[in-house]
Formats: structure tokens, sequence, C-alpha cells
């Protein structure tokens, strides 16, 4: 069983490092673009907010499969006019194009995240803040920040694991992660055991970040007084 | 434009028809997976409240195994093995005849064992959630355990139950479109033979999109009318 695995090491390197740069990366990106979107999707009544939600109901509504799909697919008929643009590479490369669809898929599901946070937080800390003259950044970075992050910490670690199994799909559109490299392994040898490799590959992924995520959430029993 | 619409006429010339024969094995495997599911998340959620720590061992790892796999892997390796086993049996028992697994059924049996590892912890949060007095209570009137468990705690368990299950149940419907990997001819493949085809993959693939956005939708509507309902009795609308 663990012939393959020592033939083939390179590939199987190569396809934990794609796996786990395309995971981390679409997550950090995600987080950083679901901020804006969480913020204006909690503000309800305005039209930022509906634009926002539709966004977060088609992407949560569909499989991310069509939205690969859909993306790498569909840009290829736009080919000349994504030249034109200077946008081409980014869609050419299936990494890239798989790495896009990752982040727009995230941030709908993170972005829900940050406004069930940020709703979370009763306003007369707000407003506590205001009465000793803080600036809106100030309250914004020492007591909204500090207290979302802490209430955001459980669904975010989710949120990752969710999102490494869902890279495994990028492997459709040809991308060698783990699961791609599996494929491949798969259709050069016939052997079954490939896609075990994988799974403790991603098994192992997924324990290693569990414990990560209950090591930082114990720094945060100040959230829940007893 | 009318170009484009016009391929998703029915008959010959368009692939509406296609379309929609592959809708209705989507749909089709969604729901049929739903009661099998349903009875697997009680089966692992007792296994995990169960008095026997081996059991309880058993059904933490089971959560733990199928939540960590991507959905795609549990599919594929349900697919490829349990062929492979069947291969193993047939040559032993029936040397000459060789059965092949219905991609349809490992479909079902990939999509039941993710959802019942995520399932089961939702049935175990509903169980808390009805609370250990009214176990109590229906055990002083002098009903047998089984008695308690389908008279008592069940119905009262299916309202904390409805939210999360609704959840699972879009999870459920987003991941069949996986089956078309293994060859089964869902809504996703009759869209990529059309792509074949008519080389307009931007047009198919967001209708395609639209076909689930809607389902979501009607989902949606649905599960809002259900616990509206389960909830009538209920003051203050919960």
């Amino acid at each position: 069983m663990f012939a393959h695995l020592m033939d083939n090491l390179d590939l199987w390197r190569i396809g934990f490092a794609n796996t786990l740069s395309l995971t981390v990366l679409s997550f950090v990106i995600g987080f950083i673009i679901a901020i804006p979107v969480g913020l204006a999707r909690s503000r309800t009544g305005t039209w930022m907010s509906r634009i926002t939600y539709g966004y977060v109901y088609i992407i949560r509504g569909t499989p991310l499969l069509v939205q690969i799909f859909l993306l790498y697919y569909g840009a290829g008929q736009f080919h000349k006019a994504l030249s034109q643009l200077g946008l081409w590479w980014l869609f050419r490369e299936a990494y890239y194009c798989g790495l896009f669809a990752l982040i727009l898929n995230t941030v709908a599901y993170q972005a829900e995240i940050v406004r069930g946070a940020v709703l979370a937080i009763p306003k007369s800390l707000e407003e506590a803040g205001a009465s000793v003259s803080l600036s809106m950044l100030q309250i914004f970075r020492f007591i909204h920040l500090p207290i979302a992050t802490a209430r955001m910490l459980p669904a975010l670690g989710n949120e990752f694991v969710l999102l490494l199994k869902a890279s495994a799909l990028v492997s459709v559109i040809a991308v060698t992660d783990v699961m791609g490299q599996a494929r491949y392994l798969f259709s050069e040898t016939l052997d079954l055991s490939v896609y075990y490799v994988a799974a403790i590959n991603y098994l192992a992924i997924v324990l290693v970040a569990e414990a990560i995520l209950r090591k930082l959430e114990a720094r945060n029993i100040w959230l829940n007084p007893r | 434009m009318f170009e484009l619409i016009a391929l998703l006429s029915f008959g010959d010339q368009g692939w509406g028809d296609e379309l929609l024969k592959g809708l209705g094995v989507t749909l089709a495997l969604a729901f049929a997976t739903v009661p099998f599911a349903l009875i697997f998340s009680f089966l692992v959620a007792w296994s995990k409240e169960a008095p026997n720590r081996f059991l309880r061992m058993a059904g933490h790892g089971y959560t733990t195994l199928f939540r960590s796999l991507p959905e795609i892997l549990t599919l594929i390796i349900i697919y490829y093995q349990s062929q492979a086993i069947l291969n193993s049996f047939t040559s032993l028992f029936l040397p000459g005849i060789s059965i092949s697994i219905n991609p349809f059924v490992a479909g079902m049996l990939a999509l039941t064992l993710v959802f019942s590892a995520l399932g089961s912890e939702v049935v175990r949060a509903a169980y808390r959630a009805v609370g250990k007095g009214q176990l109590e209570a229906s055990y002083s009137v002098g009903l047998s355990s089984r008695k308690a468990f389908l008279n008592v705690i069940l119905p009262q368990m299916w309202r904390h139950m409805l939210p999360a299950f609704g959840n699972l149940w879009l999870i459920l419907l987003k991941d069949t479109s996986l089956v078309s990997i293994i060859a089964l001819s869902d809504i996703v493949r009759y869209t990529n033979m059309a792509i074949a085809t008519t080389k307009e993959p931007f047009f198919f693939y967001t209708v395609l999109a639209l076909v689930y956005v809607s389902l979501s939708f009607i989902s949606g509507r649905g599960q809002m009318l259900i616990e509206r309902r389960v909830n009538r009795n209920m003051v203050g609308g919960r």
C-alpha cells in the first residue's frame, strides 16, 4: 500500500503543498474581503445590504462544482475580451482559477459569520466607547474587533475545515492538489490505495487544524463567564 | 440571445428535456437519501450517547472521519471500493458473472454517510434541548423507555431539529452535483453533454446555477412553512 506513496513522494508533496496553499490563501484573502461584505450585509435596509445579500444567496445556493465550471469553462468563451483586459492569466491557469472560485465561495460564507458576530455586539459597548471619546476607528479596533474575532473563532474554524474539503473539488479542472494527484495516480496504476493515502492527508490536516483551533479557543474563556 | 434560449427548448434541437431528466435524477437522489440519512443520524447519535465506551468512541470517530474527508473523496472511495469488494465476491461465488455497482446506489451510500455524520450532532443537540425532565417524567408515569422515547421525546425533538436539518438538506442538494463525477446522469452531467455539443459553457452553467438557486429558494420557503406549522402551538413564535 505504501509503495505508491514512496515511489511518488514528489507528486504527493506537490499535491499537499497545493492543497494547503489553496486553502490557506483563499481563507485569508476571503476573510479580508468578507469583513466589508459582512458589515454591509449587517446594515439592513440599505442597497448595499441587498446587493451583498443577493451575492451570498446565489453563492450559497449553488454547488461549488458548478461555480468552478462556470468560472473556468465559462471564462474560456470570453478569451478575447479577457486578454484585452489583461485578466486572461487569471482564468487560463487552473490553479488561479480554482483559487478565485474558492475565494468567491468562502467570502459568502465568511461574510455571514462576520455579520453574525457584528450583530451580536451590544450597542451599549459602542456607546461606552464613544463616551470615553474614542474615535470611530478606535472603537472598531479596541471594542468591535476583539469581541468579534473571539465570537467568530469557532465558526471560522469550521469554515476552514469546510474550505479544505471544498478545495478537493478543484481537481476537476486538473489542479494538482492532493485529490488531483490521487486521481492521476489512480488513472496510472488503477490501485485504490492512492485514495486512502489522500484520505489520510486530509484527515491529518483537519486534525492538526482542530487542535490549533482548540488552543486558540481556550484563550477566549472570558467570552463565556460562568 | 434568442438562439441561446432556443437551446433550452424540448425535442431534438434543444436540451430542455435532457436537463429536466437530469433534474429528476438529482431530486430523486436527494429524496432517496433523506430517509436513510435520517435513520443513520439517529443510530450514530444513539451510539454517541450509549453507556458503552467503545460504542461512544465509534460514534465520535465516525463523525470525525466523514466530517474531515472531502465529499468527492468519500464518493469515489465508496464507488470503487464497493465495486472491488463486489468483484471479489462474485469471483468467489459466481465465477464468470460480473455485476457492476449502480452509481445511483453508490451516490446514495456516500451522501448518507456524509449527511449522517453531521446529522447525528443535530439529533444529539435536539435530544439535549428536550431535556432530562421529560424522560424522568415519562418514567414516573410508568412508560417503558421505548415508549418514552417514541411518544414523549421524539415528537418534541422535531421542532429543535428542523432548522439544522433544513441546512443539511441544502448541503445534500448541492452535494448531489458530485455524482456527475462517477458517471451518474444528473443535471450537471447533462449540462456537460450539452456544452460538449453546443460549445456554450457560460450560458449552460449559468442556467444550471439558476436551477440550483431556485431549488434552494423553494427549499427555504418549504422549510419556513414547515417550521411555522411545527411551532404553531408555541407562545412567542419560536
